[in-house]
């Protein structure tokens, strides 16, 4: 490319409900000069909405944020509310929070995988594309995105938006011929999880190393999902309590989502970090079905989290169904509650990622102020590095349908909740 | 098993619960054992889910056809096209759902939409007539279904 040579790829998209973005990318001598994940999605306040409600009604508002994850943001919203009333559930409501969180990771995962990342893989331009060749790997996609959905409907009452989680528990109990009919269906699908790993084993992953900072949740007795400790790669270990003082939520002209950094620099959330810092928390079977494949984590691969959302969905379908496994009715689903005044936090894994909750309440429980980090905003900064390394290596000399493919395929990987702003459909290209 | 599932989709959000609000004024007049209700909001690729063990299902949804807002309009399965190549697990929408079922067989017999134009204009909501002559196309199509009259209150 010739000294004069500069071009400025615009990548607009459609507006949708859950997010609005584009990337806009200057390559000038054969180097980017500029790279920008633009989220211009109008801000949804939800934080605003909050204050003044009573704490009975956040968990159904603060399901509202999110069509996928709705069970983590109830999750997120009710440990921070229960650690500020200093409300113990008990043991039956924690295993089975931990089943309902099981449920959004399988249904979650099982979708990112066979919707989006195996079609960039594979080489199709969508998931209906892909069905024609892969028919049966896509019905078992949505097998397991059904049981997925059927686990978080046991608890939640529905699977969109569910309402049957509350501070101090659940509504209701789940009565035990429900339990078993759901139980039957998650041992009969064991076998198709075997299955999806070893497919996607033997996917030709791009090679590519990248150097992050990763962070996750973890505890002490099992894999983390709805609560434990903040650690990182490079040695971290604090307390949710403690997430503001280490970690920085702010604003870039260029987006209307806050971003995350911890020390001044961008790090990855979601199930690539959880895998990477928890694996020796996984049971011996799936550890060896690991081994069995080409893969090894922790890995610095971001193009592995395809694997890892595999894995988590063997791991949660496994989990769900050893809980479920010795299942009894609770004299009561839920503990009382008693509000006070004060702060509380909470933080579980997302899907995406680290799903970071703090609520100050008065003495009637209500909110009068709600801080929420989404896994998205805080892997912005991440998505945005990995933009320019993995379009280095791809080729800046590649056309601009090449670069841009390639770029929505790095977006993509993250599952971003703006992922719906990375639907391109038009590219405008400014060369001078 | 019912022989015939009516399936309203939508969201809390203005008039994308117009498929909402016309099953309930069904479920309220409609005098039948063999149609089950159900109304979703925003199922993506679960909306095959709803649709596997039974033979006709009629969805209901808001559309946006650049017709006059209020216009009805009644799709079958194969006039249900996704134009534009899905990237999102959050843009999986009605349409795609339909391809997807297309392409893995996996499509009741006999699949029918009826959707009502919003029209752009976020404000804009449907008249109660409008919800009326939707509900009256549905319990029409219902009882071509069912080869039947059906009483509907």
């Amino acid at each position: 490319m010739s000294k004069s040579d500069e071009r400025t790829i615009h990548v607009p998209v459609l507006a949708r409900v859950e997010g609005e973005g584009a990337l806009d990318l200057s390559i000038q001598d054969g180097e980017i000069k500029d790279l920008r994940l633009r989220i211009f999605e109008p801000p949804r306040l939800f934080e605003k909405f909050l204050e003044g409600h009573s704490y009975t009604e956040v968990p159904d508002m603060v399901a509202r944020i999110c069509g996928i994850c709705p069970v983590a943001y109830q999750m997120s919203a009710i440990q921070a509310l229960e650690g500020l009333f200093d409300v113990d559930p008990g043991p039956w409501v924690r295993a089975m929070r931990r089943v309902f969180y099981c449920g959004e990771w399988i249904q979650s995962h099982a979708l990112h995988i066979h919707l989006l990342a195996a079609p960039d893989f594979l080489g199709f331009d969508n998931a209906m594309a892909m069905a024609k060749e892969y028919p049966e790997e896509v019905k078992r996609g949505l097998r397991l995105q059904a049981a997925g959905n059927q686990l978080i409907g046991l608890f939640g009452g529905r699977s969109v938006h569910p309402v049957g989680a509350r501070v101090g528990g659940f509504f209701h109990a789940p009565e035990k011929h429900d339990v078993k009919r759901v139980l039957e269906l998650l041992k009969s699908l064991q076998e198709d999880t075997e299955a999806l790993i070893h497919w996607l084993a033997s996917f030709n992953l791009p090679e590519q190393e990248q150097d992050f900072t990763y962070v996750a949740l973890h505890h002490p007795d099992e894999y983390a999902m709805n609560e434990g400790r903040l650690v990182s790669s490079n040695g971290l270990d604090i307390p949710v309590e403690k997430f503001e003082q280490h970690f920085k939520e702010f604003q870039v002209p260029h987006s209307t989502s806050l971003h995350a950094s911890l020390n001044d620099a961008p790090y990855l959330v979601g199930p690539l970090a959880r895998l990477n810092l928890n694996i020796d928390q996984l049971p011996e079977n799936i550890i060896e079905i690991i081994k069995s494949t080409s893969f090894q984590f922790p890995s610095k691969n971001m193009f592995h989290s395809i694997i890892a959302r595999a894995v988590e969905i063997y791991y949660a379908l496994q989990e769900a169904t050893r809980t479920l496994g010795d299942y009894e009715l609770p004299e009561c689903s839920y503990v009382d509650v008693k509000p006070i005044a004060g702060t509380g936090y909470g933080c579980t894994e997302a899907p995406r990622g680290l799903l970071w909750h703090r609520y100050d309440c008065d003495e009637q429980g209500k909110v009068t102020k709600a801080i929420i980090v989404p896994p998205t905003s805080q892997n912005q900064g991440r998505i945005e590095d990995d933009l320019r390394t993995s379009l280095i290596n791809f080729g800046l000399d590649k056309d601009d349908d090449a670069l841009r493919n390639h770029g929505e395929m790095v977006i993509r990987n993250y599952d971003p909740c703006i992922s719906c702003s990375t639907h391109f459909l038009r590219i405008k290209v400014d060369r001078s | 098993m019912t022989a015939i599932r009516v399936i309203g989709i939508g969201s809390p959000f203005g008039s994308d619960r117009i498929g909402w609000d016309a099953l309930d004024r069904l479920t309220s007049g409609l005098d039948t054992s063999e149609v089950s209700f159900i109304s979703l909001d925003r199922p993506g690729a679960s909306l095959l889910e709803y649709m596997q063990d039974v033979k006709t299902v009629v969805l209901v949804d808001a559309v946006k056809a650049g017709l006059e807002p209020g216009s009805l309009v009644r799709l079958k399965e194969d006039q249900i096209e996704c134009s534009n190549s899905v990237n999102s697990t959050h843009g999986f929408g009605v349409a795609e759902a339909i391809a997807l079922g297309r392409e893995l067989g996996n499509l009741p017999e006999k699949l029918v939409l009826f959707g009502l134009e919003t029209g752009d204009d976020p404000e804009w909501m449907p008249s109660s007539r409008s919800i009326d002559e939707l509900k009256e196309l549905i319990t029409t199509e219902i009882a071509v279904c069912l080869g039947e009259t059906i009483r509907v209150n």
